[in-house]
């Protein structure tokens, strides 16, 4: 991954951080549509991030990688959105067009739903942001070696879902 | 199997390559002090000391109240949520388009008359550890449908059908793999009709009993639904759920269902039965009344009447129908439509042995029906040898004839793409993948209608043409499909 470089202590410059936004946009966006299921609300939680960190940018210590604090802070937005419309447990999340075709992926779709959260947010980052197995380490706040376990514990059942559909 | 898992996800969220960023948007919103500013960037949290301060707030609460004299209204709370149907929000397209389908199938006097439009969310349930959505939808004879989300569902087609029983069940066996037998109860759910339903009580095998809590939606459903999890202590002989009791305020019982349960060891059957194609009727249990709609192609002839009673004759003979004497084969009819902003096709179809005379009833379809076919069951690779079309396909409709011409070209563009060398092509460089398909596929590529096109390094582009003028195109980014417009006539990956 292409990381832009930010001098430890000095806070994130604005241009760092819009050079990442501009590379990675489609990639901070199917991270939110992976997780909120719904396009306006993929780009609301993509653009609430980067505005986040424009205010915040001074509060970036250097610690780890801009693209690191960032993925957090866009993980965070999204939980912070699935808890809100939890607490309006009456307003469903939007239901994913499949143009006609109910049925295809439906498990698929219902075992990663079933699948716990950790599980969940590896395998969305390591596919959807396609971020290495320390980077999301980092951003989940575990150990590399967790992550690996995290997701083949993930692959292995999400393998259910995929024999019949794919081997016709 | 792990190579087919990225494809697949992949499938699931789109690419969004094509959408533009907008920095411009982000920057006046970071000059809006926003609450949620602080929080956005900080680690992952976790709710943890909230919800320990909310449980510790309703232990206070439940232990409390006796003294207060509040015990009863809590249980009542627990038990019972009243829900306004009207101020629910409007459930997904496609759970109205799954309400609408519901009537396909079924002998007209049968058929769901469910208000598919009119369906509404109306609660979120636990359902083994995730929220689930209940949806529910009124039928125009006073009845009621409902579907739990992922789970189960039902419905009460007639404002009769309230009366047959107060209290509906749905329950779940135990897995014997997972070492739990399967007369003990692990779930329960279903639906009350009793206006003065109060309380749902669940009573287990050691004398004990909870509550269990259900919504009661109010009109038109004018109905209570409950979906509820036993608790795993309870999955056993000695302590498992033995009936499920409804009450009215007032104490008394109002229904009762109980679980039989039967501990006998049942012998899974050592060589597996090879199951033969059962054999479909020779004709319809009504004749097509006029006006029939009538066509016929591919060695077959079809008429349709206008009471939904379809016959299949056959008129002639072609190499596949000679090869699928006493195979199974597949017969159905279909509209075309866009219901709810989805497109789709309302077909009925029965399956079964290859016949040269079948008949069955369209239930639920509608007119005009756009066309009927007879599909073989045969694997299908590229180049197709049935030129991607179905072994007969008899158009009635001229949009049946441009729907049979678009899916061949949509279907010969899928299995290109998704064919197993295929897979192993496309993750090369494009231009280097564009060479060697081209060397791989030689002259079958050149005869076909399919275009491929290097855009860039990492992106190819496969498009065909129909014949109707659709063009249909798959773009392939780093392996993956980035883009694609096949959808609903062929299936990529």
């Amino acid at each position: 991954m292409h990381r832009s470089v930010v001098t430890p202590g000095s806070g994130a410059s604005e241009a760092a951080l819009e050079d990442i936004y501009r590379r990675r946009y489609a990639t901070f966006l199917r991270l939110g549509f992976a997780m909120l299921g719904s396009h306006d609300l993929a780009r609301e939680a993509v653009q609430e991030t980067f505005a986040a960190a424009l205010r915040e940018r001074t509060s970036f210590r250097g610690e780890g990688s801009l693209d690191g604090w960032l993925w957090t802070g866009m993980l965070n937005t999204c939980r912070q959105e699935q808890r809100r419309r939890r607490r309006l447990s009456d307003d469903p999340p939007p239901e994913q067009s499949t143009n006609g075709q109910p049925a295809e992926w439906a498990e698929l779709r219902a075992l990663i739903a079933a699948l716990p959260e950790q599980e969940r947010h590896a395998l969305f980052l390591r596919y959807y942001a396609d971020l290495s197995q320390d980077e999301i380490a980092d951003v989940l706040g575990v150990r590399p070696g967790t992550v690996g376990a995290t997701l083949n514990h993930a692959r292995n059942k999400l393998r259910v879902a995929l024999r019949p559909e794919v081997t016709r | 199997m792990t190579d087919l898992l990225e494809p697949a996800l992949d499938d699931l969220v789109p690419s969004f390559a094509d959408r533009q960023a907008d920095w411009e948007d982000v920057v006046a919103r970071s000059e809006t002090p926003s609450g949620r500013k602080l929080r956005t960037l900080s680690r992952p949290t976790h709710p943890r000391r909230a919800l320990a301060l909310i449980a510790a707030l309703v232990l206070v609460v439940l232990l409390a109240t006796p003294a207060f004299g509040l015990q009863g209204l809590v249980l009542h709370l627990l038990g019972r949520k009243n829900v306004s149907f009207v101020n629910s929000p409007s459930a997904p397209n496609l759970v109205k388009k799954r309400f609408l389908d519901l009537p396909i199938g079924a002998p007209s006097r049968w058929a769901t008359p469910v208000e598919a439009a009119k369906a509404r969310t109306v609660a979120t349930f636990t359902i083994a550890g995730h929220p689930r959505r209940l949806w529910v939808a009124p039928t125009t004879k006073g009845g009621y449908c409902y579907t739990f989300e992922l789970s189960f569902g039902g419905c009460r087609q007639l404002r009769s059908d309230r009366a047959t029983a107060r209290l509906g069940v749905t329950w779940m066996g135990g897995n014997p793999r997972h070492g739990v037998n399967a007369s003990i109860v692990t779930r329960v759910g279903g639906d009350i009709t009793a206006p003065t339903a109060a309380k749902l009580t669940a009573r287990y095998a050691d004398g004990t009993t909870t509550d269990i809590p259900f919504v009661w939606v109010s009109a038109p459903i004018a109905a209570g639904f409950f979906s509820y999890d036993i608790p795993t202590v309870r999955w056993t002989k000695r302590r498992r759920l033995v009936s499920v009791a409804l009450y009215a305020k007032s104490g008394r019982r109002i229904a009762r269902q109980s679980f039989p349960v039967t501990f006998r060891v049942r012998p899974l059957p050592i060589t597996p039965v090879k199951q033969r194609p059962p054999v479909l009727p020779n004709t319809p249990h009504a004749a097509p009344t006029r006006p029939f709609q009538q066509g016929s192609a591919d060695g077959f002839r079809v008429v349709v009447g206008r009471n939904g009673s379809v016959q299949f004759t056959q008129i002639g003979q072609t190499p596949i129908l000679r090869e699928l004497v006493g195979r199974s084969a597949g017969f159905s009819c279909f509209r075309l439509t866009t219901e709810f902003g989805i497109f789709s096709t309302r077909g009925f179809g029965q399956g079964g042995r290859f016949a040269s005379h079948v008949g069955f009833m369209l239930q639920g379809v509608g007119r005009p029906i756009d066309g009927c076919e007879v599909q073989a069951s045969i694997g299908r690779t590229w180049p197709d040898r049935l030129h991607d079309r179905a072994a007969v396909e008899i158009p009635l409709t001229k949009k049946g004839r441009d729907f049979f011409t678009d899916r061949a070209a949509a279907r010969d563009l899928a299995l290109f793409v998704r064919s197993k060398r295929m897979h192993t092509l496309r993750k090369e460089p494009a231009t280097q993948a564009n060479a060697d398909i081209r060397r791989v596929y030689g002259t079958a590529l050149a005869r076909s209608a399919i275009t491929i096109t290097a855009t860039d390094a990492t992106t190819l582009r496969f498009s065909e043409r129909s014949p109707t003028g659709k063009r249909f195109s798959v773009t392939v980014h780093n392996g993956r499909i980035a883009r694609q417009n096949l959808k609903p006539y062929a299936f990529v990956f």
